[in-house]
């Protein structure tokens, strides 16, 4: 894709190469040009828009910059479009205007930077609260983390289409775990039209690390953004870190750390079998779903100490080493493991209700799953075969063979069905790694990370990809660090999926994305007494807020 | 015997109800609650306060109408040869009543302004405007057969034919679809609709309605094991035969119904059409002569 891509139009960009095969193009010239850039890049086959970045950049380029990041899966590349805004005419062309994906990011610049998208198609407020006021944006350089300014609550919801009423799911409701509010336009029992709010989670947990962490201790609040998939997330701050400061990672690091991701993939896929069968009533299933997780929770907590966050990556390698004797453990639990997973498989696909409530429901066409650029096994049940295991791979995955499931039918039934494959390619990563783990130190030496330097990293999560990109800042602290969870893309295409299918449907179909609100949302610590945020004393009091 | 049914028949059913919670642990291979937990919800929830979400009377009245519905239910059913109400014709009392109770259901669930709880009244409208003519067509294959009106009559002068041997397996499956067992517990789904008509029930009116569903459970499957005991067994044995039909009957549905995921609102009425189908053809065959 690079090389296409440096033909066409690397004349009028500057080019900046991050690493082997990411390279920056910085749009100085001809900024019209962009959105043709933009869409160039877009209809190739196998591309998505990895994530984008908006950064305040004043202190430094006198402008604000945001930052449009693609993967080709096929070639393994990524590709950075870096577009300069400037304060007093903080306007940019939308790419949200003829690709659906971009729609979030560009809600999101708006709300925490004030960059607006020219043609943004829904410019309403996504992360900020309703009662937040207009023209206070927390991620500019100048505005304080601990400042909670004050304003009037309202929101402009979309009104009902037609003769349809609202049906509320959410912010509260049993069968989501977070909260995030649907509201499901209905007529009768079917659903016409949806409207969603989320980011009730948000924190500010970006804004948190800017100048107040140092690189090793956001590792560790990482991976506290997520209580499912956490170590991903520190995984991919971790690589992104070493990719900007290039650390080169052991190779024994490289292992463990493909090793707990793969166990932090079963201990997630079954967590979400249970929820599907439990949804649909079907709470034998439920039941025997967690209890077989439960050996997988048992090893991570023999391997790192803790049942879930296992608090095992730095920068530069990980914290433990993995005992030789406990490989035996790992391979026993897997044996098990196996068997118990299978005849909980045919529990479930021979249960005919439970197939009926998944097939054919909450249909997801490749179309769609492209223009919202869905991740993970969502994307993977509606026939796109990309897995950042093979398309950008990290760790140990491109000296491993294993299979990525694709499926056609983009309903439920295949999405748990590619979960199902995946629990089973897993288990097999998790054989071939502990037999090929080398031995050898599990941190590289390093003396400083250099300051000014980008990385971007992704790991696929049980969801999908999370992206992180990171800015290094000035004395041992980050400048900029972006997180995206896959559920930020999937979570987009949802009402596309219940559109049409009943309230019935609804609780399933939204599970079926195996949604990560906190993930999405970047949540931090949380006070449950005041309602503040806590973490603020961390780093020994370094740019606290009084 | 009909008055130990009589004092029975409203309290036994939330300890079934127990009992029930730990098979379906026994299968899921966890522990479960005591028997007693389901008694010990109700009268926790009987001494608690009801928030009324409306000044509505009949939010206030449905779960009593439903009580004496269910009761009326329990009673009208043979307890060994004799039931406490028992006259010519009180199968057609029993199917008044019985409908009486789902309208109880719902007129409570529409009193409020909710759309989970409209969405649940509108499930169990929907599921019983095809499940209560099933349960008529069912029962007039016997009132046909056996030439009487009377439930207690009926059951004593069963005699085999094909028709009947039908219409015993549609009385079987309209019981487990009645007795609101999992796939067709649509009208409460809990992690769809939030308990639907009950979801604005809190305190006292929830404790009567979730009493009042447990003796209805009971009444529909005590009917179908009078039909099976009384062609038989005469007083005390056909009560012992009732009961351990009665026992073999609901272990058998808590087991079955552990095994299954819930259906949607149309896949149990296709379900329910085709059970018409079937139920009108026997009538046919019945009347014929078979």
């Amino acid at each position: 894709m690079i090389r296409e891509f440096e033909e066409k139009f690397g004349s009028t960009l500057e080019k900046k190469v991050i690493a082997k095969n990411k390279v920056l193009y910085t749009l100085m010239v001809r900024r019209e040009d962009f959105p043709d850039i933009i869409n160039y890049i877009l209809s190739r086959p196998n591309t998505r828009l990895f994530t984008m970045v908006g950064m305040d950049e004043r202190n430094t380029e006198e402008s604000f910059s945001v930052t449009y990041w693609f993967l080709d899966w096929k070639d393994q590349e990524v590709i950075g479009v870096r577009l300069y805004v400037p304060e007093d005419e903080p306007y940019f062309p939308s790419v949200g205007a003829f690709h659906k994906g971009a729609i979030w990011f560009e809600r999101e610049v708006q709300d925490l930077l004030g960059l607006r998208a020219e043609g943004l198609p829904d410019p309403r407020r996504l992360i900020l609260p309703d009662d937040w006021p207009e023209g206070v944006y927390p991620l500019r350089e100048d505005f304080q983390y601990c400042h909670s300014p004050a304003g009037t609550r309202s929101y402009p919801y979309k009104e009902p289409p037609g003769d349809s009423t609202v049906h509320p799911m959410g912010p509260y409701h049993v069968a989501l775990d977070e909260p995030a509010h649907f509201r499901l336009f209905v007529r009768g029992e079917e659903i016409v039209d949806v409207d969603y709010r989320g980011f009730y989670s948000h924190r500010g947990i970006e804004k948190l690390a800017r100048g107040r962490l140092n690189y090793n201790q956001i590792v560790f609040i990482a991976e506290r953004i997520c209580g499912i998939c956490g170590f991903a997330h520190s995984v991919a701050y971790a690589q992104a870190i070493e990719e900007a400061a290039g650390i080169e990672v052991p190779d024994r690091a490289r292992y463990i750390r493909t090793i707990l991701l793969e166990i932090e993939r079963l201990h997630s896929h079954l967590l979400w079998l249970g929820v599907a069968a439990h949804l649909t009533g079907f709470d034998t299933a439920f039941m025997r779903s967690w209890e077989i997780r439960e050996q997988v929770m048992e090893l991570a907590e023999r391997l790192t100490g803790n049942r879930k966050t296992y608090g095992l990556v730095l920068v530069g390698g990980v914290r433990r080493d993995l005992l030789d004797y406990r490989k035996s453990l790992i391979l026993e639990t897997l044996k098990n493991l196996r068997r118990e997973f299978d005849e909980l498989v045919d529990m479930l696909v021979s249960t005919k209700s439970f197939v009926k409530r998944c097939e054919g429901v909450g249909v997801l066409s490749k179309e769609k799953a492209r223009e919202w650029d869905t991740a993970g096994p969502l994307a993977r049940a509606s026939g796109i075969d990309y897995d950042t295991r093979t398309g950008l791979p990290y760790a140990a995955y491109d000296e491993l063979s294993f299979d990525v499931p694709v499926y056609k039918e983009g309903d439920v039934l295949a999405r748990a069905l590619v979960r199902i494959d995946e629990v089973r390619e897993s288990i097999s990563l998790l054989e071939q790694a502990v037999d090929a783990i080398p031995g050898g130190p599990v941190m590289a030496e390093f003396n400083e990370v250099p300051s000014w330097r980008e990385g971007i990293s992704a790991v696929e999560a049980p969801r999908g990809e999370n992206t992180h990109y990171v800015m290094t800042g000035e004395v041992n602290r980050i400048y900029r660090w972006r997180v995206k969870a896959p559920t930020y893309n999937n979570l987009q295409a949802v009402p596309d999926m219940l559109r049409g299918y009943t309230i019935a449907d609804a609780p399933l179909i939204v599970a079926s994305i195996d949604p990560c609100y906190s993930c999405t949302e970047r949540v931090q610590v949380v006070d449950v007494e005041s309602g503040k945020t806590k973490v603020i004393s961390l780093g020994g009091g370094i740019g606290t807020c009084p | 015997m009909e008055l130990i049914g009589a004092i029975i028949a409203p309290f036994l059913p939330p300890l079934l109800d127990g009992i029930a919670r730990k098979v379906r642990a026994m299968i899921q291979n966890r522990v479960g609650p005591s028997i007693f937990q389901t008694w010990y919800d109700i009268i926790t929830l009987l001494s608690m306060e009801s928030i009324l979400p409306t000044a509505s009377l009949a939010f206030r009245l449905a779960p009593y109408v439903a009580l004496a519905s269910a009761i009326c239910m329990a009673l009208m059913l043979p307890y060994g040869s004799d039931a406490i109400i028992n006259f010519g014709g009180d199968l057609i009392a029993f199917i008044y009543v019985f409908t009486l109770f789902s309208a109880a259901l719902v007129f409570g669930a529409l009193s409020v302004d909710n759309s989970y709880s409209h969405a649940g009244a509108n499930r169990e409208l929907t599921l019983s405007l095809v499940f209560k003519p099933l349960f008529a067509i069912t029962i007039g294959i016997f009132a046909l057969k056996t030439g009487s009106l009377s439930i207690t009559e009926i059951a004593r002068s069963i005699s085999p034919s094909l028709s009947i041997i039908g219409a015993y397996l549609l009385l079987l499956y309209v019981t487990y679809v009645e007795s609101g067992f999992i796939p067709y517990d649509i009208a409460e789904a809990e992690t769809e609709i939030l308990e639907g008509p009950l979801t604005e029930y809190s305190g006292r009116l929830l404790g009567l309605f979730k009493w009042a569903l447990q003796i209805k459970r009971f009444a529909m499957i005590w009917l179908f094991a009078s039909f099976v005991a009384l062609p038989v067994a005469e007083g005390a044995i056909a009560f012992v035969l009732q009961l351990l039909v009665f026992l073999l009957t609901y272990l058998l549905m808590v087991t079955y119904e552990s095994l299954n995921a819930r259906y949607r609102l149309d896949q149990a009425t296709r379900q329910g059409m085709k059970g018409i189908v079937i139920g009108v053809v026997l009538m046919i065959i019945a009347w014929l002569g078979w």
